[in-house]
C-alpha cells in the first residue's frame, strides 16, 4: 500500500523526529557510577565529620580548635574534588564506550550549569565561615547544588529534575528549620539520596 | 523549484511510525544500547525486537551483541545505508511540507 501523507501530517512527523532525537543524545549521557560514588564519598565525609565535630551541627565547627576546624574543611575540600573527578572520569569512559565525544555541546551546558551554582555555595560558604557562622552551609550546598541539578534536568531525562528539586525543598527545610541537623541531612541529601539516584540510573539505563 | 515529492517516493521501510522513532533515535548518536533505545522510542521489548529486525534486514540498522563484564549488551546502530534513506525521508517531509505551504 502506498503511504499517504499531507503537508500536515508530515509537519507532525518532523516535530516527532525532532524530539525523539532530542530524548535519545539526553538519555546515553548519564553515569548511574558517578552518582553511586559521590554518594558514598558523602557519607564518608559525613562520618569523618562527625568523628572530628562530634555534633551533627556544623554551627560547632566555630567552637573547634583551628587544626580540627581545618581538618574538617580539608575533609569536604578533599570529598569535593574527588567527587568531581570521579564524575569527569566516570562520565568520559561513558561516553568513549558509547562512541561519543566527551565533550558534546550537552556536558558544556551541564558545566555551564553546575558551575556557576557550585561556584556561589563556595563564595558563599567561605563568607559565612570567615563570620564563623557555619551552620547555614549545609542549607546553602543543599539549595545551590539542588539548583544547578535542577537546570541540568532540563537538558537530560526527568531523573535529574527529580533529584534537583528534592535538593532543593531539602536545602529549604535545612536552612530554616534543620541547620541543627545539617550533617545529617547531608548524609541524607548528598549520601543517600546520590546512592538512591545512581541504582537508578544503573538500573534504568545500565553502565 | 524543487521537483514535487508524491507519497509513492516515501520509503515505506521507514514511513512506518514504530521504525521512524528508531531510526530517528539512532540517527542522534552512534549507537545506542536496547535497552536506551526501547527508552527514547518509547517502545515495548517486543515491539522493538520486531522492528528493529525489519531494520537490520533492509539494511537500516547493524545489531551488535557484546558482554558488559558477564551481562549481554546488546546495541543499535544506523547503517551507512541506513542514515542516507533517513536524510532523504526527511528531505522529503521537508518538500511535502513545503508544497502544502504553497498556494496552490
Amino acid at each position: 500500500m502506498e503511504p499517504d501523507i499531507e503537508a500536515r501530517e508530515a509537519a507532525e512527523h518532523l516535530a516527532a523526529i525532532r524530539r525523539i532525537m532530542e530524548s535519545a543524545t539526553k538519555i546515553t549521557a548519564l553515569p548511574g557510577k558517578a552518582a553511586l560514588t559521590g554518594g558514598a564519598l558523602a557519607l564518608g565525609g559525613c562520618a569523618g565529620s562527625y568523628a572530628l565535630m562530634r555534633s551533627l551541627d556544623f554551627a560547632a565547627l566555630a567552637g573547634l580548635p583551628a587544626s580540627k576546624r581545618a581538618a574538617v574543611i580539608a575533609l569536604w575540600g578533599g570529598v569535593g574534588i574527588l567527587a568531581v573527578l570521579c564524575d569527569v572520569v566516570l562520565s568520559v569512559r561513558l561516553a568513549r564506550r558509547n562512541g561519543r565525544s566527551p565533550w558534546s555541546r550537552l556536558e558544556q551546558l551541564a558545566l555551564y550549569a553546575m558551575g556557576p551554582c557550585l561556584g556561589v555555595a563556595l563564595a558563599l560558604t567561605l563568607a559565612l565561615g570567615a563570620r564563623g557562622d557555619w551552620g547555614l552551609a549545609p542549607g546553602i550546598w543543599m539549595m545551590l547544588y539542588g539548583a544547578g541539578v535542577w537546570m541540568t534536568g532540563i537538558l537530560s531525562v526527568r531523573a535529574p529534575g527529580v533529584l534537583g528539586l528534592a535538593f532543593l525543598a531539602a536545602g529549604v527545610l535545612t536552612l530554616f528549620w534543620l541547620s541543627a541537623f545539617g550533617l545529617l541531612m547531608i548524609a541524607l541529601t548528598f549520601g543517600l539520596g546520590h546512592i538512591v539516584y545512581g541504582a537508578y540510573l544503573l538500573r534504568r539505563f545500565g553502565d | 523549484m524543487p521537483k514535487p515529492v508524491s507519497p509513492a517516493e516515501l520509503d515505506k521501510v521507514i514511513h512506518e511510525r514504530a521504525r521512524l522513532a528508531i531510526v530517528a533515535a539512532l540517527a542522534a548518536v552512534e549507537d545506542m544500547t536496547f535497552i536506551e533505545l526501547k527508552d527514547a522510542a518509547g517502545m515495548t521489548d517486543g515491539n522493538l525486537s520486531v522492528h528493529a529486525r525489519v531494520l537490520e534486514s533492509s539494511g537500516y540498522v547493524a545489531i551488535a551483541k557484546r558482554f558488559v563484564g558477564l551481562k549481554p549488551q546488546t546495541s543499535l546502530s544506523l547503517t551507512p545505508s541506513g542514515r542516507a534513506a533517513f536524510r532523504r525521508y526527511l528531505d522529503q517531509l521537508e518538500r511535502i511540507v513545503a508544497q502544502g505551504r504553497r498556494p496552490r
